[in-house]
């Protein structure tokens, strides 16, 4: 005997939970669905994603403020995530995978990004973005105008388009951030030749000073020997051939004919070796992060900080009543080789499966309003991208106002296959001495040979 | 005999696999489909930014591994190794000795363990922002301390003959409360009747640890060693904080997340560094386990 069947006769339990469940299951679903609905229709958040840059987040936030003003209805949401330890592409890949951003911060992908076909290379993060159709060609939008076309084609540009907005560009290959007061103190001025540059810090040594301060621990050391090749390679030739030059550079790297132990870098070593010899002794555990900071509350002592000139705001605001300053480093002794070689950063891109396309490209247009970048420039120390606002005048700009016209872009690093040891690209500068215990010229042919190999294995 | 609310006899029947189908949907969705993926990236080369191509290349990025690269994937084995190694024996031998110095009666004993037990809370990325801090070769309190003591000074974590040491004791710290906790549970299913009679037959100390204590802990040794060999060999999170995998430190967890997440991420060869992974976590855990189970049996 069925158990319902000893049950009284009408509206059972049981006939009461079957409407009662579908009813149920019924509003869950439509309740659902509507939500999902208003999400997709009514939502008008503009959703912009950039590394934690103290000041760029700050200065974003401002303009994002003023974008809510003007777009009423409109809420900006903008998500964050340290460079260090893999945090900004752990975010990027992230917003990527879900489709949830609108405009998106990159490093510029700049045309060594793009091996030829013949390298078998598949391109990294963002080109490969670029590649496959998924960032907006930005090259006809109204803002781009207020921007140096040359400047933006070289960051951004492929095949014809230009695939983001360049709003920030720095020094970062050969930065060298300076105590004026200290040079001052021991009748030293700023050196304009690798000699002087040598014989200051012998004059510190001399007092007790140690001359060199550097993150070592997360290889900022490299800024310094990437610089001293930047300028023996480039020397006196104009500043329009520096693509040309590296584009060339990594072709000759591939087919074999240019090698980490060729003159030029045995030189680098030499030269770097030398300065290195000047720098805190326990420089290879001190982190990026603190670095700056650390160097800027020691006012009597590290006269020089290997640095990129993004880190102004950092080093001001760690102790603002310090003097202080910033020049490229000088690699060679002829003064007019030691020019600085730029990198590009912080560029704006929009994906073309953004969300919020129109409101994207209205921000990016409030960004780029020249009033608007001015206080941009301003806030970041980044030097100026648009051709009508000029580099502000920070109290560490001098040299680099006086000398940024034969500034050029830095060479890039050698195109290397999928999975290449880190030393194939460009010698390991934490590997190599006094950070680590590889002595330079081991390091010259373990790079030779790891690139030889990578290379030997792609083909 | 209870009617059951849902359905008739025949609709019932669906009700166990109706029951076994959300676990079955989440293992398929969040076990089975990650898995297959990592085999099949693992055989491709691919950027791993959405939308990009995957291109199929069959056994390359292992072919690559073992060839050209061979030297960089055997140095992160090797220092995966030393680091499982290195971190299982001292929470092991720590876990334990702080289990026997604490496994007593009493408020303040209670207290100590959870001050032991601590360290395994703090998130990872809080543990590592304090050693960066205090190992900090400039301001640091330990470059302080050092200095002070002996007139020495260390680069610390940017030292390679020292770093990885010390990211092993770092470990050690945050972990070897909970080898302790497994311990003193163990300890404390060791009848006193044992000891007793080891006393009365004029056992000592060493002797009871050797001949009663150490064997009944067996159990809780296979468990320790298990779990904290199993959790150093995959690796990476303390090791990407506090190095970057730089100055000696890169096992092939903090390589694999390298070449796949980095910033110039190569998501197919990232995935065969995550085989590679795998295939060394079942061989070694699978050795460790059959030792150890047979262990449990001979004691």
């Amino acid at each position: 005997m069925s158990p319902v069947g000893s049950r009284p006769a009408g509206r059972s339990p049981r006939r009461l939970l079957r409407p009662l469940s579908v009813l149920g299951v019924a509003a869950l679903t439509a309740s659902v669905l509507a939500a999902c609905s208003s999400s997709s229709s009514d939502s008008q958040t503009l959703v912009i994603a950039e590394w934690t840059n103290a000041a760029a987040v700050t200065y974003t936030q401002q303009i994002d403020s003023l974008f809510e003003k003007e777009h009423p209805g409109v809420t900006v949401d903008l998500e964050t995530a340290p460079t260090a330890n893999a945090g900004w592409p752990t975010l990027e890949s992230s917003v990527l995978a879900s489709k949830g951003v609108d405009v998106l911060a990159e490093f510029p992908p700049g045309p060594a990004a793009y091996p030829p076909n013949y390298t078998g290379i598949v391109p990294g993060n963002p080109a490969a973005l670029v590649t496959s159709h998924q960032l907006v060609n930005m090259a006809n939008e109204p803002f781009m105008k207020y921007y140096n076309k040359t400047n933006a084609e070289y960051a951004a540009g492929y095949d014809g388009g230009i695939y983001g907005v360049p709003a920030a560009e720095y020094v970062n290959n050969g930065g060298m951030w300076f105590k004026p007061s200290l040079l001052a103190k021991y009748g030293l001025s700023v050196p304009t030749t690798y000699n002087q540059f040598i014989a200051d810090c012998k004059v510190f040594k001399a007092h007790g000073i140690t001359p060199v301060f550097v993150a070592g621990k997360d290889g900022y050391q490299n800024i310094l020997f990437a610089g001293i090749y930047n300028q023996l390679i480039m020397n006196d030739t104009p500043a329009s051939d520096a693509t040309t030059i590296s584009l060339n550079r990594n072709v000759a790297f591939w087919k074999g004919t240019q090698k980490w132990t060729d003159p030029v870098y045995q030189t680098t070593a030499s030269e770097y070796e030398q300065v290195m010899q000047y720098i805190e002794p326990e420089a290879a555990g001190v982190s990026a992060q603190t670095a700056p900071a650390e160097w800027a509350v020691q006012s009597s002592n590290y006269p020089f900080f290997i640095d990129g000139s993004y880190d102004g705001n950092t080093i001001t605001q760690a102790n603002p009543s310090l003097n202080v300053g910033f020049f490229a480093f000088p690699g060679t002794n002829n003064p007019s080789w030691n020019r600085a070689p730029l990198a590009p950063d912080l560029t704006w891109t929009v994906p073309t499966w953004a969300k919020h396309k129109t409101l994207a490209m209205e921000w990016l247009e409030l960004f780029s309003q020249p009033s608007n970048y001015a206080g941009w420039v301003k806030a970041t120390g980044s030097l100026s991208t648009e051709t009508s606002v000029a580099t502000p005048s920070l109290k560490w700009t001098g040299w680099l106002s006086a000398n940024m016209s034969n500034a050029y872009d830095a060479l890039t690093t050698p195109w290397a296959p999928n999975g290449a040891p880190t030393n194939a690209t460009e010698p390991d500068t934490i590997a190599m001495q006094p950070i680590g215990s590889v002595p330079p010229a081991t390091e010259l042919q373990d790079s030779t040979n790891n690139y030889a190999n990578a290379i030997k294995a792609a083909k | 005999m209870t009617a059951c609310p849902f359905g008739t006899r025949r609709t019932r029947r669906w009700i166990p696999w109706l029951s076994i189908s959300v676990p079955t949907l989440g293992w398929l969705v969040f076990v089975l489909y990650p898995s297959a993926a990592t085999i099949y990236y693992s055989l491709t080369q691919y950027s791993g930014v959405p939308g990009a191509p995957v291109n199929y290349c069959g056994l390359c990025n292992y072919q690559q591994a073992f060839t050209s690269l061979s030297s960089q994937t055997w140095a992160a084995l090797k220092v995966t190794l030393v680091y499982a190694a290195g971190v299982t024996v001292l929470q092991i031998v720590i876990g334990l000795g702080l289990a026997l110095l604490l496994n007593r009666r009493g408020r303040l004993f209670s207290l100590y363990r959870a001050l032991v037990f601590m360290p395994q809370i703090f998130s990872v990325t809080i543990v590592a922002a304090l050693f960066s801090l205090i190992l900090d070769p400039v301001s640091g309190p330990a470059e302080k301390i050092l200095h002070g003591l002996f007139g020495a000074s260390s680069a610390f974590l940017g030292d390679s003959s020292i770093s990885l040491p010390l990211i092993i004791l770092i470990n050690v710290w945050m972990f070897s409360g909970y080898t302790m906790l497994i311990y003193v549970a163990g300890l404390r299913r060791i009848p006193p009747e044992l000891y007793e009679a080891a006393s009365l037959d004029g056992c000592g100390w060493w002797s009871r640890f050797r001949r009663i204590t150490w064997p009944m802990l067996a159990a809780s040794t296979t468990v320790n060693v298990f779990l904290t060999a199993m959790g150093c060999l995959g690796e990476y999170a303390l090791i990407l904080l506090l190095t970057d995998g730089q100055f000696g430190t890169q096992t092939i967890g903090m390589y694999m997340f390298q070449q796949a997440f980095g910033q110039q991420s190569q998501l197919g060869y990232g995935s065969m560094l995550a085989m590679l992974q795998f295939a060394m976590t079942l061989v070694i855990g699978g050795v460790l386990l059959f030792t150890l189970r047979r262990r449990e049996v001979q004691l």
